[in-house]
């Protein structure tokens, strides 16, 4: 049995990922979840002196509080089941990543488990999102500097 | 010798006694009647998960060494393995059995592998009874495979749940009121180059079939109550059926095929594929089958299970998924 | 029930789509001819939906709101509308802000009409507050 041949019978055998249907709970789900962040954006605006760009901290904040407790009660890997990149692209997958493998590795201690292992998940968002912001503003500077753009 | 990978055994070697655990979610599973041990906690009282899963090891093997009338003192030996880093669960409860003991690994194929193993040490006439089996805890497994157990990552329909649980057997010389090992086939590693870790039941059925089909091939005649895979889940029992039906080893064989990963959970949506682990082969073939084989509801079965033989490592670094699968015809007279 | 819905929707879209922007605005000194010429210019302006102003002392503040689609390049139509601004009242101090908070603080302020001391000590922590970054 040759793998090309085998492989074609796993493609037709095998059940697919219903991408469609992912996408439209993907929808959702991240609609939803922007939904709670805005509420909770206006709420910071209405009852605190926050303005539109001051509330955005408080309210990654919050959103992280609440991932962080619905990870904890094991409802996030529900919603990460049912909602994929939905639950997982807006700031509570992040916040989710880092809880979970904080919970998960309790067993090893607070330094070489919990320490050592939080950013196992998370650690590629920081390291990519710092290394992109950095590309990007470097493309900019140069394209300032040649005067294609202003700042 | 070229066919030597399929043994007869001449002394017939009887499994007297099994013991089954499983943990809380096994309890929807159809075959829970059969089960020894139901667990409500599924770290077994336990601190970690890991300690939980050597306990749960530990506690199976008692049961069954108890269930046989024996102490852990009259076993010659205990061969056991499971699917954690350097199987430390198996050592530690091998540590507190106080036994001889030797670990194996075949990944999820280990239930059937030390079976054969146990069956080839009492054909020497050398022990008189061993004590075999394998166990694996979900979580103590999806942490070292997959991703944390609260991450949201979503699987495929594909992917399969490791179950909670260990089956474990005393194996020793023949009596006529208990099932024996009839035969065994020594299953040898099938690697189709399929590299998706969420899909391993695709990726074993070709090991399930390469071991199936030249067990067949040495037993030309025979025939089984039904033949039974480990775990290869809804997605890779539809595949061997097919590779069988498209071979024509035996049309006959297709209709008395059956799964333990498939069949584990019902007809539950939510475990997806269906359930998994070294656990699961374990506790269905030394709970449910060796019941009713005990009760002479069926004669002669096949059990095969299946492994994949992956790290987290292997696949990280793009290698395909290797698998292997063993055979063991059981038989009731 | 199902006509309650698209109804709620036809209202939703005509509101949202409403063409001229609203304007509330008010002036501590009771200047009508200084509103009415910033008022009307509110009213022109295509991109924004809503529009407050303070007069008070060569102060002048206002807030926006510009359209829902227009929201990419909100930090533009605010540049621009300032400038505007400010070449219509050269000789005022203005300060444009398109924040959401800041134009309910505006608010506020017009609701209450409060009087010339109080009126300086609210415009001077809504402009500090519109200063914060983080």
């Amino acid at each position: 049995m040759d793998a090309k041949t085998y492989q074609q019978t796993v493609d037709q055998l095998a059940p697919k990922r219903p991408v469609l249907k992912n996408c439209l709970t993907a929808f959702l789900t991240g609609g939803i979840i922007c939904g709670i962040g805005q509420i909770i954006s206006f709420m910071y605006m209405y009852f605190f002196p926050f303005t539109e760009r001051t509330s955005s901290n408080p309210t990654v904040a919050t959103m992280v509080f609440i991932a962080m407790v619905l990870t904890g009660l094991g409802i996030y890997k529900k919603i990460g089941q049912f909602g994929g990149a939905g639950s997982a692209v807006p700031v509570t997958g992040f916040g989710n990543a880092v809880v979970s493998a904080a919970i998960e590795h309790k067993s090893e201690g607070f330094i070489l488990g919990v320490g050592g292992n939080i950013f196992k998940l998370a650690g590629s968002v920081i390291v990519y999102g710092v290394f992109s912001a950095f590309v990007v503003a470097l493309i900019k500077t140069i394209l300032v500097q040649v005067g294609v753009i202003n700042w | 010798m070229k066919n030597a990978r399929t043994y007869q055994f001449a002394s017939k070697p009887s499994i007297v006694s099994t013991a089954v655990a499983v943990g809380p979610l096994e309890k929807q599973s159809p075959f829970l009647p059969h089960f020894d041990l139901v667990y409500d906690d599924e770290r077994f009282g336990q601190e970690t998960n890991e300690k939980g899963h050597a306990y749960l090891i530990e506690e199976t093997c008692k049961l069954a060494i108890m269930k046989g009338g024996f102490q852990t003192t009259d076993i010659d030996l205990f061969l056991a393995g499971d699917l954690v880093n350097q199987m430390t669960p198996t050592n530690f409860a091998a540590r507190e059995l106080a036994t001889p003991f030797m670990g194996m690994f075949s990944a999820c194929a280990t239930s059937i592998s030390t079976l054969i193993t146990a069956s080839f040490f009492l054909e020497t006439n050398h022990m008189e009874r061993i004590l075999f089996g394998s166990a694996s805890q979900h979580n103590a497994i999806e942490r070292q495979f997959r991703y944390p157990i609260e991450y949201g990552a979503q699987k495929p329909p594909t992917g399969q749940w490791t179950v909670t649980g260990g089956g474990f057997g005393v194996l020793s010389h023949y009596q006529s009121d208990k099932p024996y090992v009839h035969s065994a086939t020594i299953g040898q590693v099938v690697d189709c180059e399929l590299k998706d870790p969420l899909d391993m039941g695709s990726a074993m059925a070709a090991a399930a079939f390469d071991t199936i089909q030249f067990h067949l091939s040495q037993n030309k005649g025979t025939s089984y109550d039904f033949v039974m895979t480990g775990d290869l889940g809804k997605t890779g029992s539809a595949i061997l059926k097919e590779l069988i039906r498209t071979s024509g080893v035996s049309s006959y064989f297709v209709d008395q095929y059956r799964d333990a990963g498939a069949e584990f959970y019902g007809n539950n949506d939510k475990l997806l594929s269906g359930a998994s682990g070294a656990g699961c082969s374990a506790t269905v073939y030394y709970g449910p089958i060796y019941a009713e084989l005990l009760k002479k509801q069926w004669k002669k079965v096949l059990l095969v299970a299946t492994g994949a033989l992956l790290s987290p490592l292997s696949f990280q670094q793009g290698e395909s998924i290797p698998c292997i699968a063993h055979a063991v015809e059981l038989s009731m007279d | 029930m199902k006509k309650l819905w698209f109804i709620s929707c036809v209202l939703l879209l005509v509101g949202g789509c409403s063409e001229r922007p609203q304007v509330t605005s008010y002036h501590v000194e009771d200047n009508q001819q200084e509103l009415e010429k910033l008022e009307e210019f509110i009213a022109d302006q295509e991109k924004i939906s809503e529009g407050s102003a303070v007069f008070f002392d060569h102060e002048l503040v206002v807030t926006i709101q510009v359209k829902p689609l227009s929201k990419f390049s909100k930090e533009k139509i605010t540049k621009s509308f300032e400038k505007e601004v400010k070449s219509l009242f050269p000789d005022h101090k203005v300060f444009v802000s398109s924040d959401l908070k800041i134009s309910w603080e505006l608010k506020k302020i017009i609701e209450e009409q409060p009087e010339k001391d109080k009126v300086k000590k609210d415009l001077d922590k809504l402009q500090a507050l519109s200063k914060e970054a983080t």
